[in-house]
């Protein structure tokens, strides 16, 4: 059977890893490395996973060999730790934010630190199925992007593609505490509960991303709101002339009618009429929607995921399903949970 | 005026029901009035308990279908007369127009398969609803129910607000203004703050799905206040964490419940709808689909009867208890013509949906 | 299957379809009145209205 560790498993993206991994029916996992926590039993730090694993976190340079490995260290950590497992014959699937850039330059401006292996950046596959399936499929080395960079590609992406947006978007982004990790220090319960936080009004770091896969400049502004999980992004852009919602929702339905993981809600009626993360805390979805405004000429996307799992650890394991030739849902059957 | 299937029948019919006055708790004379008008027209008819007039026609086998007006009307007198195609009189539209209307359907559906039961319910027009209330104890429920308001002729009205009548009062004892003691005016003053804080910023009596709310009264002084508040409630409107909420705010005095009801709110393919706009599509109009910010005897009947319902008559509602009360006889003859319609197919379609 | 005249997506047509029968599109949830049989034909509904009274 096809084996998987995790470099770096002790945070919360790690912790949905672990999670994702011991239900696929397809991969074994096989450890997972902690700097902070080697030796320390996994379901310690991750107590949803008790009766499911009784392994314990290994020191970083300790795993097994294995098929693929997923790495998810800190951003600027994570460059030089990718490194060391690059010879070890594994497909490399990276969840930080040190190799979704092409350009190193950008990095520096966007991580306010020098690439330390920008000769490897070249290597990596962005490890968005909907935009790179093709290529996912023969990588060795896939750089997953960064959630909410995620939500806002996959919101804007039909509308650049089809010609129908026009100018330069703006993403107002709102995220949950999680995104944040698990040791961030200011993320507590106190500061956080209740909070709108506007903590990067401009020029967040998934803003480099989103305009590398669009290839036009967006602007940024993201937002900490009172929820533990979830992304929704908010995507005002101008509408080509003449175009209105009938061309905008058949760009969506188009782009998206054979995605398996990405749903078009935009409904005229109902409570449920665009996208929410709360529904899909857990699952692998990001719904997709949008309000056209044809005699203002501009058209607002939306987009909704589980930062850690469409926007994280869910797409690493399609990329690996991918990767593997595998079913692109194992292990993703998760419908999430309404109410919740 | 013998052919029940005749139009200057149905006008007569109307016009003597207007003729006879039937304020809420009065409505004995034309009960027994419109109890011998069906006889004659056929129906076997008679009075019960709570004073409502009940009228069936037996047609055979099939689905028993209630249509369900009210008799009496809220005080004040309009005169009764003819003008320009109108008829005005106190009730011409709220809710005589939709009743005779009812009446005139059951007896020209003669293509109707089952029993037509039309029941003629009073004190609609006060709190207890007391005749559709005792339609919902005693009468096992029909297969279909049609509430007879004025809907206008090409709409079908399927829900109504709910409501909720609160009365407060409160004693305090004599003291000096100046005291630092809350006055009985200000306590009553604060259950009415304390009711706007409860129901939020966005209530309306335009929209159906929020809250709308009326300062009905408020009299007092230092040592004595009452005020009565009406609540118009959207579906799913939590009664009692309402009053919960009030009591909690002003303990003093005594918070009661006048009246309550639910709203209701059918959907749009009911077969009861779906007849109903087959009928008014058939008689050459576009069906509209309306909810109402009111409340009807649909509400009190709604709240044990799951049935297919739906509320519907001629008349325009805005003249509901205006000193101007009148009905368009073309829509009130439309409206017949709709009901045997929709009487007529309403069988069919109830077996399609069961 | 017809085709909501709405939003163009692909609504499954009722087992016995009857005039006025509102039917909802599942893309959209736009409601939408069935207007002819033979070929089966719908429409928009026209919204429900918001009415003041009884």
């Amino acid at each position: 059977m096809t084996t998987a560790c995790v470099a770096g498993g002790a945070g919360y993206i790690g912790g949905e890893l672990i999670r994702l991994l011991l239900g696929h029916p397809r991969v074994e996992f096989a450890g997972a490395s902690s700097a902070t926590l080697a030796g320390r039993r996994i379901d310690g730090a991750h107590p949803n996973l008790r009766g499911l694993t009784d392994a314990s976190f290994t020191e970083p340079g300790r795993l097994p060999r294995c098929d693929v490995l997923f790495t998810a260290a800190p951003h600027t950590r994570a460059m030089a730790a990718v490194r060391e497992h690059l010879d070890t014959g594994a497909v490399v699937i990276d969840l930080s934010g040190d190799f979704r850039l092409r350009d190193p330059g950008e990095y520096e401006r966007y991580y306010g630190v020098p690439h330390t292996e920008p000769e490897l950046l070249d290597g990596f596959v962005s490890g968005l199925p909907e935009l790179h399936r093709a290529e996912i499929a023969t990588a060795d080395r896939i750089s997953v992007p960064g959630c909410m960079a995620t939500a806002a590609i996959l919101a804007l992406h039909p509308l650049v593609r089809s010609g129908l947006a026009v100018g330069e978007p703006r993403v107002d982004a709102r995220t949950g505490s999680s995104g944040s990790g698990a040791s961030a220090a200011h993320n507590t319960h106190a500061e956080r509960s209740g909070a709108l936080r506007v903590y990067a009004p401009l020029g967040h770091r998934h803003e480099a991303e989103i305009r590398q896969a669009l290839g036009r400049p967006v602007r940024m502004t993201v937002t900490g709101i009172g929820a533990v999980r979830g992304v929704q992004v908010l995507c005002w852009t101008r509408l080509a002339p003449g175009a209105g919602p009938r061309e905008v929702r058949a760009a969506y339905r188009t782009r998206y009618a054979a995605e398996p993981f990405v749903r078009v809600v935009a409904a005229r009626r109902g409570p449920h009429r665009l996208p929410d993360p709360k529904i899909l805390a857990g699952a692998n979805f990001c719904d997709v929607g949008f309000a056209a405004d044809e005699a203002g000429g501009e058209v607002l996307a939306v987009a909704a995921l589980d930062n850690l799992v469409k926007g994280g650890a869910g797409n690493a394991v399609q990329c690996m399903n991918l990767r593997l030739g595998l079913p692109e849902r194992s292990g993703l059957e998760f419908s999430g949970l309404h109410p919740v | 005026m013998n052919d029940p299937a005749d139009d200057g029948y149905a006008v007569a019919l109307l016009k003597s029901m207007l003729d006879t006055p039937s304020p809420s708790y009065q409505e004995g004379e034309l009960a027994a009035d419109l109890m011998v008008q069906m006889r004659a027209m056929g129906y076997t008819a008679h009075l019960d308990k709570a004073g409502n007039v009940v009228g069936v026609l037996d047609r055979g086998r099939g689905p028993t279908v209630m249509m369900l007006g009210h008799i009496d009307t809220v005080p004040g007198s309009v005169p009764v007369r003819f003008e320009e195609g109108r008829l005005y009189g106190r009730g011409a539209v709220d809710a005589k127009g939709p009743m005779a209307a009812m009446v005139c359907a059951g007896a020209r559906a003669t293509g109707f398969c089952g029993r037509v039961v039309v029941v003629g319910a009073v004190e609609e027009e006060t709190p207890g609803s007391r005749g559709a209330v005792h339609i919902r104890k005693n009468h096992p429920p029909p297969d279909a129910l049609i509430v007879g308001e004025p809907s206008g002729w090409s709409a079908v009205v399927l829900g109504y607000k709910g409501k909720l009548d609160l009365h407060y009062r409160v004693e305090r004892p004599a003291t000096h203004p100046s005291s630092p003691w809350p006055k009985a005016v200000e306590l009553a003053a604060e259950v009415w703050r304390a009711l706007l804080t409860h129901l939020g910023p966005d209530t309306s009596h335009t929209r159906f799905d929020r809250p709308g709310v009326t300062l009905v009264s408020l009299m007092g002084d230092l040592t004595r206040a009452s005020a009565e508040f009406s609540v118009r409630t959207p579906p799913g409107f939590d009664g009692d964490a309402c009053l919960d909420a009030l009591r909690r705010a002003t303990p003093e005095g005594e918070l009661l419940v006048r009246n309550a009801v639910a709203a209701c709110r059918v959907g749009r393919s009911d077969p009861v709808v779906r007849a109903l706009s087959a009928a008014i599509r058939d008689q050459g109009a576009r069906p509209t689909a309306k909810v109402k910010t009111a409340t009807s005897d649909m509400n009190t009947l709604a709240e044990e009867w799951r049935i297919p319902m739906a509320t519907y008559g001629p008349g325009d509602s805005t003249l509901c208890h205006h000193d101007d009360e009148h009905i368009e006889l073309a829509d009130y003859l439309a409206a017949v013509r709709v009901l045997t319609g929709a009487l007529t197919a309403l069988p069919a379609a109830e077996s399609t949906a069961s | 299957m017809i085709t909501c005249p709405e939003c163009e997506g692909r609504v499954a047509a009722p087992e016995e379809p009857r005039v006025h029968e509102i039917v909802e599109c599942a893309e959209c949830r736009s409601e939408l009145e069935v207007v002819g049989l033979d070929p089966l034909l719908v429409a928009l509904a026209p919204e429900v209205e918001e009415d003041w009274g009884e």
